[in-house]
């Protein structure tokens, strides 16, 4: 149990003054919460764009075998065959150029002692914060795209579900894993 | 009637007692093989018209004969021993199984009585062990009800006798002894009165609605048309509606008894008890089911205020509860209908750290530019949804248009409804880490858990928030089912960032005894535990 609370080089740290210690009353410190810093490996971005773009060209060849289907069945113009799948190709294939861009930038992580902290989203900005003594496993994993990359994703296990920082270069990515699982168990040891 | 067969088995353990399941086990396991196949059975038998009928029947009765007698042999071949170290099991009739569950890896023992078991007077033995897969719960499938208790009771001593020697090397969460039978203190037991009322506010009517809904259909199939036609006719419109009113008001009625009745079904004879560490749970009229329910594996209570109970003060209470290695938790009911007003001392007694008097009001509330959006986002849907079906309406069946502005009328509601949502919502967080969060999805939900129990939290804001400063906070606690994701939106981003950093492992206070005092030592041990976890 000592030696727990003496951490004292945690970036969200508060004072115990700042708990308003009245029950019933919320016990907010007044700190806010400082933004992570680490960013995903820059790859990432491109990574991204190829899946983006098969996914457009997925999206588009389904649009085109609905409007084909639609065609055979109700006798759709031939505005709306050529039309519906040139404008999924477009969308996809802006949002393949866009996305990975903003949520690139967005997408921020530390690993401190206490906690693991996630800021992400490209239009819903979320922020996640998982305590290493809930962490229950954590371990590295690469798709056949990320294998190309050099890339690699830490997982991180609770009992309420898994956490994911992708796209690190695989150094970083084993170094990161190593690290919580090191703090995690650091935790249950005690 | 003695039904458990001995027989001492020649295979190197002469002092070994095997024994069987009842012959019962037959007539179970054959009519749940058939039970499957009846409906099938019963559409081919309707629908075959003509055809041989002696290659049918024959057929028939084969797979009944086979269907017996694979429940013969799986009788035959199933037996059980209480060895000194563990509970074995062989079964199996292709392929051979042996099983040993050494007894101190048994979390929980429990007799259950479905139906046709209560009728054939043999109950079912169900163990709970803390193996990390999919085999974690055992069943003895028939036993008679003596053999099944003795079981039980040789199981729990054992299981306290190899737990007395190793008790001192055990420090994980699982080391609680199960309490076993209808031990303990009862806490508190559900009278008929208090059932009845539960059922007629259960507000379960989306179930049995569903029944009508179903019946309707199948009246409607089978009156014949004419009926429909002698109705009394001032105008046209009027006989619609007349009728229409009537037959709701009528499948309303039928709806409501039927939830009664299977709330009735549910929670008949409702006993919550308290011993050693554990909650245990029995209900139910028909099939009697018991649970045990380790008060350390219990991350979460939930007080639901329903829509129904609200306006007459009374709630339902409900836990979360982790589960252990990769069997998932579990996520049920505490107890099925309890006055608000006397929910503290109820969690007072059950569950001391959770515990909270729900008069006391939330400390934290939605800022005011928050009840704008829960209005417009309560009531965006029945738009959409009001719009689309007068569309739909209109094109498919020509319906006149003030059909379409009827339904637009109920949109004020959850105007009404979205400025409820958006009062209710609400947090609090005591210094001992005690966190409560409030929300209203039809019905008023505040869960009550503790920090050192969040596994991971969080806050979201989309654009239109983040313009505002407004943020939903997420919290994620362990529990079966996935429920355990919970949101409060549009909390002032302020409040949701110091919230979240309160809640941080790293912000309990050094000296935090302050609500320590007359703890029961288990609960006291708990703190314990999970001070050290942090």
């Amino acid at each position: 149990m000592g030696g727990t609370i003496d951490v004292a080089s945690r970036s969200m740290l508060m004072s115990e003054s700042t708990i308003n210690r009245h029950l019933g009353e919320p016990a907010l410190p007044v700190a806010p919460l400082p933004e992570p810093r680490e960013r995903l490996d820059p790859r990432a971005q491109i990574l991204w764009r190829i899946s983006g773009l098969i996914q457009a060209i997925v999206f588009t060849g389904i649009a085109g075998g609905a409007m084909a289907l639609a065609h055979i069945l109700f006798d759709l113009g031939w505005g709306w065959i050529f039309g519906v799948p040139v404008v999924v190709a477009v969308l996809g294939l802006a949002l393949a150029m866009i996305v990975p861009a903003i949520n690139w930038r967005q997408w921020r992580y530390d690993i401190h002692e206490e906690e693991v902290d996630i800021r992400r989203g490209v239009v819903t900005i979320t922020r996640q914060l998982v305590p290493m003594a809930r962490i229950q496993h954590v371990d590295t994993r690469r798709g056949p795209l990320q294998r190309r990359f050099g890339l690699a994703t830490v997982v991180l296990y609770t009992a309420a579900g898994a956490i994911e920082i992708p796209e690190l270069a695989d150094p970083v990515a084993a170094s990161v894993r190593d690290r919580i699982a090191a703090l995690a168990n650091v935790r249950d040891d005690l | 009637m003695r039904m458990g067969v001995s027989e001492a088995t020649n295979a190197g353990r002469e002092t070994v007692d095997w024994r069987r399941q009842s012959p019962f086990y037959i007539v179970t396991t054959l009519v749940r093989h058939l039970r499957g196949i009846i409906i099938p059975y019963a559409i081919v038998l309707f629908t075959r018209g003509g055809g041989n009928d002696l290659v049918f029947y024959a057929i028939s009765l084969g797979i009944a004969v086979i269907a017996g007698l694979f429940s013969f042999f799986s009788w035959l071949f199933f037996r059980y021993a209480l060895t000194p170290g563990s509970l074995e099991i062989r079964s199996g009739v292709i392929s051979r199984e042996e099983r040993s569950i050494p007894y101190e890896r048994i979390q929980a023992v429990d007799l259950e009585e479905p139906p046709l078991e209560r009728f054939l007077r043999i109950a079912r033995v169900s163990i709970d062990t803390a193996a990390g897969h999919a085999g974690g719960k055992i069943r003895i499938h028939a036993l008679s009800r003596a053999d099944a208790e003795a079981l039980r009771r040789a199981l729990a001593e054992r299981r306290a006798r190899t737990r007395g020697t190793a008790a001192s090397a055990e420090t994980g969460g699982v080391a609680t002894s199960p309490v076993i039978g209808e031990a303990g203190e009862v806490v508190r037991a559900l009278s008929w009165r208090e059932l009845l009322v539960a059922g007629m506010t259960s507000g379960r009517v989306g179930a049995a609605v569903a029944i009508v809904g179903a019946a309707a259909q199948f009246a409607d199939d089978i009156v014949p048309r004419s009926w429909w036609s002698r109705a009394p006719s001032v105008s046209p419109h009027v006989t619609d509606l007349r009728w229409l009113a009537g037959l709701f008001i009528f499948g309303g009625v039928i709806a409501w008894l039927l939830a009664i009745l299977s709330t009735a079904l549910t929670f008949g004879g409702f006993v919550l008890r308290r011993a050693d560490g554990q909650l245990l749970i029995s209900h139910g009229l028909l099939e009697r089911r018991r649970a045990t329910l380790p008060i350390r594996r219990i991350q979460a209570v939930r007080i639901e205020e329903g829509w129904l109970r609200q306006p007459f003060r009374l709630t339902e209470l409900r836990f979360d509860s982790a589960g252990h290695g990769t069997d998932k938790g579990d996520s049920g009911v505490l107890f099925p209908l309890l006055p608000r007003s006397e929910v503290g001392a109820f969690l007072a007694r059950t569950l001391p750290e959770l515990a909270v008097d729900p008069q006391v009001p939330l400390a934290g509330h939605l800022p005011r530019r928050a009840a704008r959006r829960y209005m417009m986002s309560t009531a965006i849907g029945w738009v959409i949804f009001a719009a689309i079906a007068t569309l739909a309406a209109w094109r498919v069946s020509g319906l006149d248009a003030w059909w379409g502005a009827l339904l637009f009328a109920p949109a004020p509601l959850f105007v009404v409804f979205g400025w409820l949502r958006y009062r209710d919502a609400g947090w609090s967080l005591t210094p001992g880490g005690q966190l409560r969060l409030r929300w209203r999805a039809i019905g008023r939900t505040t869960l009550i858990t503790r920090r050192q129990r969040i596994q991971h939290r969080g806050l979201s804001a989309n654009p239109f928030q983040r313009r505002a400063t407004l943020a939903t906070v997420h919290v994620a606690i362990a529990s079966g089912a996935g429920g355990g994701h919970l949101a409060v939106p549009h909390l002032d981003a302020g409040d949701a960032e110091r919230l979240l950093a309160a809640l941080s492992p790293a912000s309990v206070p050094q000296h935090d005894d302050v609500e320590r005092v007359d703890e029961p030592g288990d609960v006291a041990e708990q703190r314990q535990q999970d001070a050290e976890h942090e």
